[in-house]
């Protein structure tokens, strides 16, 4: 028999290791694990033009809920909350610091007034259109305001010329030409409460006449507020 | 009486140095996603993977699922790779984490019982140096099973795997005064328990 060296714990790790260290090919393993990673980029292929065509999908069905929505907009002539609607940028700067709550100016993206129908005459429908669009769509109350003098000019008792003439009114403002809008808006605030603009012109008014450009608002604006 | 030779360097010296531009590129590839870059990052450090996860559970079934989950897991590990440390503490990390999960599992506690339950059979040493030294190591196997796993880790990788303390930091995360306490819990542990199997 032979001599056995001293066992310890530095021969059972060698031992140990020797025992551990058997060499296995994994061929099984391998194959197993590529043919997992193929089969998850395949679905990864297949997944990926999936979810494009749902993304667009998903686009195309959005645009045509929003142009939708703006159609109805368009036709549907909703009145234009100005008292609780957040600040406008577009209006005077000190317009916010005296009134939170009131906004002079009725946002751009809503729309006040209605397109002409189709029966109206196509001159009309033209003016009224570029003036709408100058107004509504873009960052220009000047050439908003020379459209709307060029629609009123060519049709005075247009059947838009009411909403002209009020849009007319929020151009100035928005230029800073304060007494005319005043007078401009007067005619809508003198009206019966309740009728066109009448809340929105006294609103106006009163803001206008704080800063000296209106003379007192009309007596009919009291009876509102 | 066995024909495999009675010492085998270990694993770590036995391996090839990595070649950088190698090692680059699989990692490029199975960023990419590249079927090719996964087999040869297989081919490159299964071995090493396996011999690791069958050090930390004993059981080499269970070391055979580690390497699989290591290397399915791969390719999207490897997107987290900043090059901190080299790809293969970078696998060897993943390596011993999955072993955590096996290490827990309820089916490698219960083998590690019954290899506990078996010890009695080891006997007395064969006076064949071969089969002693089988029966050495399978001692110390069941010792390790009965070590904490953060114990069991820090003694394989620094002892088994004859890694430095720092490369064993990396792989187990953890600083490197730990691994040495680690270590040093370990080593008294596993010397206390081989006394009573009549190893000092």
């Amino acid at each position: 028999m032979r001599q056995l060296p001293p066992p310890s714990l530095n021969a059972a790790v060698s031992a140990f290791r020797d025992m551990t260290a058997e060499p296995a090919e994994g061929a099984a393993t391998r194959a197993r694990v590529l043919a997992r990673a193929e089969r998850q980029a395949r679905l990864r292929g297949l997944a990926r033009p999936i979810l494009a065509a749902l993304a667009v999908a998903a686009v195309i069905l959005s645009s045509g809920v929003a142009l939708t929505a703006a159609g109805v907009r368009w036709r549907a002539q909703p009145a234009a909350e100005i008292a609780d609607a957040p600040a406008d940028t577009s209006a005077p700067r000190h317009a916010a610091r005296v009134s939170r709550t009131v906004r002079v100016v009725p946002p751009l993206r809503e729309t006040t007034v209605a397109p002409p129908p189709a029966d109206r005459s196509e001159g009309e429908r033209l003016a009224y259109e570029r003036a709408h669009r100058a107004h509504f769509f873009t960052d220009s109350p000047a050439r908003a305001l020379a459209a709307w003098d060029q629609y009123l000019a060519a049709y005075p008792h247009g059947t838009f010329a009411p909403e002209a003439r009020y849009n007319r009114a929020l151009c100035l403002v928005r230029l800073g030409q304060l007494a005319p809008a005043a007078s401009a808006l007067r005619p809508f605030a003198a009206g019966r409460p309740g009728g066109y603009r009448h809340h929105e012109a006294c609103l106006l008014l009163r803001w206008l006449s704080e800063r000296g450009a209106a003379d007192d608002p009309e007596p009919t604006c009291g009876a509102e507020n | 009486m066995s024909t495999r030779p009675r010492t085998r360097p270990s694993i770590v010296t036995a391996l090839p140095l990595a070649d950088a531009a190698a090692e680059a590129a699989i990692v490029d590839g199975l960023r990419a996603g590249r079927l090719d870059a996964l087999a040869a990052a297989f081919d490159r450090w299964h071995v090493r993977v396996r011999v690791l996860a069958r050090r930390l559970l004993s059981d080499p079934a269970s070391a055979e699922d580690v390497v699989q989950e290591v290397f399915a897991a791969l390719t999207r590990a490897m997107r987290g790779f900043r090059g901190e440390v080299d790809v293969e503490t970078f696998i060897l990390a993943i390596a011993v984490k999955r072993a955590r999960h096996h290490q827990r599992a309820a089916g490698v506690r219960r083998r590690a019982m019954e290899r506990l339950a078996d010890q009695d059979r080891f006997g007395r040493p064969d006076p064949e140096q071969d089969t002693y030294r089988r029966e050495l190591g399978r001692r110390l196997e069941a010792a390790l099973d009965r070590l904490p796993v953060a114990q069991r880790e820090a003694f394989v990788l620094c002892e088994v795997e004859e890694l430095t303390s720092p490369r064993a930091s990396d792989i187990v995360g953890v600083p490197e005064a730990t691994i040495r306490t680690r270590l040093f819990h370990a080593r008294r542990r596993l010397r206390e328990l081989l006394v009573g199997e009549g190893v000092e």
